[in-house]
Formats: C-alpha cells, structure tokens, sequence
C-alpha cells in the first residue's frame, strides 16, 4: 500500500497546483485535474483499466495507461512548441526593434 | 566616390556573424559602388559591426544572435525606413562581385521586375567543391518541385528587390531557410524577377562558412516547421 498512498498524495499536489492556475491557463489545468483524479482512481482501484480496456478493444489495462500516456505527452509537447515558437517570434521582434531603434550611422566628416 | 544617380536610393544589405576577418575588405568593395550600405551585426562577437562602421557603413546591431534571416529581414526593414526604392542581399564573406550587384539593379529598372536573383550556375563559379555543388543542386531541386519557380539557384545570397517587394515579402525563417522562403513567396505572389548570372569566388574561408549537408537537414526541418503552424 506504499506506493498507492505516494501516488495519490503526488496526485493530489497535482490537482491542487492545477487548481491555482486555472486562471492563468484554464483548458490545460482542466486536462492535469482530470487525468490527475483518473490517475487516483486507477491507483485504488487498478482493476478498473482493465475493464474500461477491454471496452475499448484493448487486452490488458496497463497498455491502455500507456497509449494515454502517450497522447498526453505528444499534445503536451505539442503545446510547448507552440509555446517556444511564440517567444522566439517575440524575441526577433525585440531583438530587431532594438537594432533599429539604436542603429549607427557612418561618420560621414571624412 | 562616383554613384550614379539611380543608385542613390539603392540600399546594400549585408548581414554578418563573426566575419571579421573578411567584413573590411567586402564592405569597402562595396562602398565603391553604393553610397548606402548596411551592415545588419548579428551578435557577433568578434567586433564585426565595428569595423563595418568604421569602414563606412550603416550598423544596426541585435543584442541576441538569432540567424542570417533575422539578420536580413533587420536590414531590409532599416532600408526601408530610410526610403530605399531597391534593396541589394549581399553576403558579408566576400563571395560576392560587387559589380555583379551594380549590373542586378540596373535589371530591375530595365526589366520591370520586382525581384532579381543572382545565379552561380548561369555564371561563372571559381573554386566549387563537388560535394557543394551537388548539394546545391539538390537544393535547386527541391525549390523547383515546391514552388515551381524555374530557377537555376536556390541558395545565392545575391539578390535584388524592389521597394514594393521588400515590402510584400516578410523572412519569418530566422535561420538559413529564408532562402527558400523569399523563393516560396515570390511564387505565391507572383512577382515579376529574373535570374542574372553572377560570379561567385569560393574562398577557404567562404567554404568554411557556408551550408553543408547538416545544414540542409536543418533548412529542411525549419521549412517543414513552418507548414505545420501557418
């Protein structure tokens, strides 16, 4: 029961720290408490993967966790990329203002 | 200096990484035959945009390093505001015949196009390796099938564009993809250009600086990017 109770505490930080960004990025911090309170779930009760597996056409539970896990990390990495993009654009057009606003003209007295 | 009067409102743009080295000697070619040149200083780190400056030219300078495209779209902005009615993309590494570039605008004005692109295949090339020029070609390749503009180069940092085309065209690609990119938008504007052939000297040193094929994999990957996010 160790690890179970280590789980559900980790979890349940999750859903709190979802919780107080909600306002900052609302549908994300939605889809980490959900998966977080999906996650607590399975922890206590593991047989329920296997069942909602085979709902799905899946053979074992834990293969079912997996490919969640893997659709999460994809949108997730997804996400930052986007993310990434933005700043970079942003930064380039800092960077080119600045250039711009204190570009240097030759000495022109020679 | 004796600047004929059409090339009063021709910009020369030359973005620069760390090309000290050679940033004198292609800045003062330049000069002999443009009164305004640019240098776009890229970060570098090597006192590049202050040699440019004591050479003669204009400086702009971005406090982070962020790409030759970057650095290109910078010059081609400044060019603008200072009323440039055509704008020369040069490189700053010497490979260049300034002469070429001279011939290029006047082009523009006689053919009526928007857009004048400096071609090594329809010119003469001094010192290419093999491995660059099959890379180079594949490059060319690659524009033809994506854009379907009939050009003989696709990498040549030597190009002419008129102020309505400066304009139009916006280099998002901050690395080295925005050679294929102003290709891209040419073909999807439509503008008007022609390919004019042009001498380029590869040096030791220019061939140490120029694309390899890890470079292409990354122009590649940028483009692929880039669609995926329009």
């Amino acid at each position: 029961m160790i690890f179970q109770a280590i789980l559900v505490v980790a979890l349940s930080v999750l859903v709190l720290y979802a919780l107080g960004q909600r306002r900052r990025s609302g549908p994300i911090s939605l889809v980490i408490i959900l998966a977080s309170v999906a996650g607590m779930l399975l922890v206590l009760f593991p047989e329920m993967s296997t069942i909602v597996a085979n709902r799905l056409g899946i053979g074992r539970g834990a293969d079912l966790v997996f490919y969640v896990f893997m659709l999460i990390m994809f949108a997730a990495v997804a996400n930052l990329h986007v993310r990434m993009r933005i700043h970079s654009e942003a930064t380039t057009a800092l960077a080119r203002q600045i250039a711009l606003s204190s570009a240097r003209q030759p000495d022109t007295r020679s | 200096m004796l600047v004929p009067a059409e090339l009063e409102r021709t910009w020369v743009v030359i973005p620069a990484f760390n090309e000290a080295q050679v940033i004198a000697a292609t800045v003062t070619s330049v000069l002999k035959r443009f009164a305004n040149v640019v240098v776009v200083d890229d970060c570098s780190v090597d006192g590049t945009g202050e040699i440019a400056l004591a050479g003669g030219t204009h400086l702009c300078r971005h406090p982070v390093n962020l790409g030759q495209g970057a650095a290109l779209a910078t010059g081609i902005a400044y060019a603008l505001g200072r009323g440039a009615e055509a704008i020369v993309t040069y490189d700053a590494d010497g490979q260049h015949a300034v002469d070429d570039a001279v011939h290029m605008v006047d082009m523009l004005r006689s053919r009526q196009v928007d857009v004048v692109l400096g071609s090594r295949f329809l010119g003469q090339t001094v010192g290419l390796p093999i491995a660059r020029r099959l890379l180079l070609g594949a490059a060319v390749f690659y524009t033809r099938l994506s854009t379907g503009l009939r050009v003989t180069d696709a990498h040549n940092g030597l190009r002419v564009l008129s102020r309505a085309a400066a304009q139009r065209i916006a280099i998002r690609q901050n690395r080295m993809a925005h050679a294929s990119e102003i290709l891209e938008q040419i073909a999807e504007m439509k503008l008007p250009f022609v390919e004019v052939p042009c001498t380029i000297t590869y040096t030791d040193y220019s061939r140490s600086k120029g694309q390899s094929w890890r470079g292409a994999v990354t122009i590649l990957a940028d483009l692929f990017i880039r669609r995926l996010h329009r």
